[in-house]
């Protein structure tokens, strides 16, 4: 059940990635700033669940940790948004995102105890890995502008950060 | 069930809460018993009240140290005023746990010598009574902070403003960077501290520009030398040294990011 739902997210993800790769699909930067925007929403949804539901010291501090560190990075290109003049568009990868989100809310929401410490650490590191690889190669390559190249740089050696720290985690629980 | 409760007394946060009403509330429950001792010139009566006491003053260490280990994972949960309120609650309990340690001595001679000297008992349990309400007070300072951090129904008044030199070590995240002759710069960014290592001398003072996109810590590995707290994105941080010695340093937040300060 668990499996399943990673391999739809993944695949989800993949399809999306993969459509936006294509040359007639290539991602405009109105479309990147909203798909980074919705992919550090999610992630401060899912956060703050685990930071309120989970019992488990660890990861209730790497959620507090997932929380606050999307939040500051999402203020970051908000402001940045609203300094280009750039509305965020939807796309089908932002959507796809979003819907992700939801399901795997929904899924964490019906867990408890160490099943939901698991499920919700296990998304965790699919999804970071997910992210990691659409930034790098979907979303960085395809940005005109400069400025929101730089922010999509930087925001690199902190999603690799979180994935270390959430392996590590998902390795302990076992 | 079991397993719950031992998984909740693994979270200092938990901890810090659930012990933190003795050295109040036990505290106020020992004076009563101490008054009426004294009242009833009483040293029998004395006795378990000053144990009561003893007890509740000394529950301040631990109540202090898991204070001190909830504060990261506290203050990235708190909103703004409740950042405000934590810092204001760490200064107060930092500033003012020593009320406690001295009535704690002060409960325990007063416990001791009487033994000895019969006709000090009525003395020293005046003295415990007088520290021990001035304690009191000092000790619903501290909570009064600390009840606001995260209960936003009990905030009927805007949070503490900080002076930075009220703010001292506590909150310096909040200090404006240029307040003080700063003599060498580091800069957070990528995860990194740039320069990881920095030589200075007695006296000279260090700032951390944040210029990453998440918040970051500049905290001593041994503990009590300097903690920054959070220095939220494209803001600084600045320490003065006064000590000599070699200090290795991280961040609560990412443990992977580590410098170096060597002040000779």
């Amino acid at each position: 059940m668990k499996t399943s739902f990673v391999l739809t997210l993944v695949g989800l993800l993949a399809v999306g990635v993969v459509r936006a790769q294509g040359p007639a699909a290539a991602p405009t930067d109105p479309q990147i700033a909203m798909i980074a925007v919705t992919a550090d929403s999610v992630d401060i949804d899912a956060g703050k669940l685990a930071a309120e539901k989970s019992s488990n010291p660890k990861v209730k501090q790497f959620a507090q940790l997932m929380v606050s560190d999307h939040t500051s990075v999402n203020k970051k290109a908000t402001a940045l948004a609203k300094k280009l003049n750039l509305t965020p568009e939807e796309s089908e990868t932002s959507r796809s995102l979003k819907s992700d989100g939801d399901k795997n809310l929904e899924k964490l929401r019906g867990l408890s105890g160490a099943e939901f410490d698991k499920a919700y650490i296990d998304n965790e590191v699919t999804y970071h890995e997910s992210v990691i690889n659409a930034v790098t190669n979907t979303l960085i390559p395809n940005t005109k502008n400069a400025e929101l190249k730089k922010l999509l740089e930087s925001a690199g050696p902190i999603f690799n950060s979180h994935l270390t720290h959430a392996k590590e985690l998902q390795s302990s629980l076992r | 069930m079991i397993a719950t409760i031992l998984r909740d007394l693994r979270q200092p946060e938990y901890i810090h809460v659930l012990i933190n009403p003795l050295p109040v509330y036990g505290l106020a429950v020992g004076l009563i018993g101490l008054l009426v001792a004294i009242c009833l010139r009483s040293r029998p009566a004395t006795i378990p009240a000053l144990v009561v006491v003893l007890v509740s003053a000394g529950a301040a260490w631990p109540v202090y140290e898991y204070g001190e280990q909830a504060y990261n994972g506290v203050l990235s949960m708190a909103d703004e005023a409740g950042r405000a309120w934590l810092a204001a609650h760490k200064a107060r309990a930092e500033n003012l746990i020593w009320f406690f340690y001295a009535l704690a001595i002060l409960s325990a001679i007063a416990l001791i010598v009487p033994v000895k000297w019969p006709k000090s008992s009525v003395w020293l349990a005046i003295a415990v009574l007088v520290l021990g309400t001035i304690s009191l007070g000092v000790g619903g300072y501290i909570s009064y902070a600390g009840g606001r951090i995260r209960h936003r129904e009990f905030r009927n008044e805007p949070p503490p403003q900080q002076s930075p030199a009220a703010a001292g070590e506590v909150s310096p995240a909040a200090q404006p960077a240029g307040s003080v002759p700063v003599s060498a710069r580091v800069t957070i960014q990528g995860l990194k501290y740039s320069p990881e290592t920095i030589e200075i001398t007695k006296g000279e003072t260090i700032a951390w520009d944040n210029k990453d996109l998440t918040p970051h810590t500049v905290t001593s590995q041994s503990g009590g030398e300097f903690n920054s707290g959070s220095i939220e994105a494209d803001a600084s941080w600045s320490h003065t040294f006064t000590q000599a010695g070699t200090f290795p340093y991280s961040c609560t937040f990412h443990p992977e990011m580590n410098g170096t300060i060597v002040v000779h």
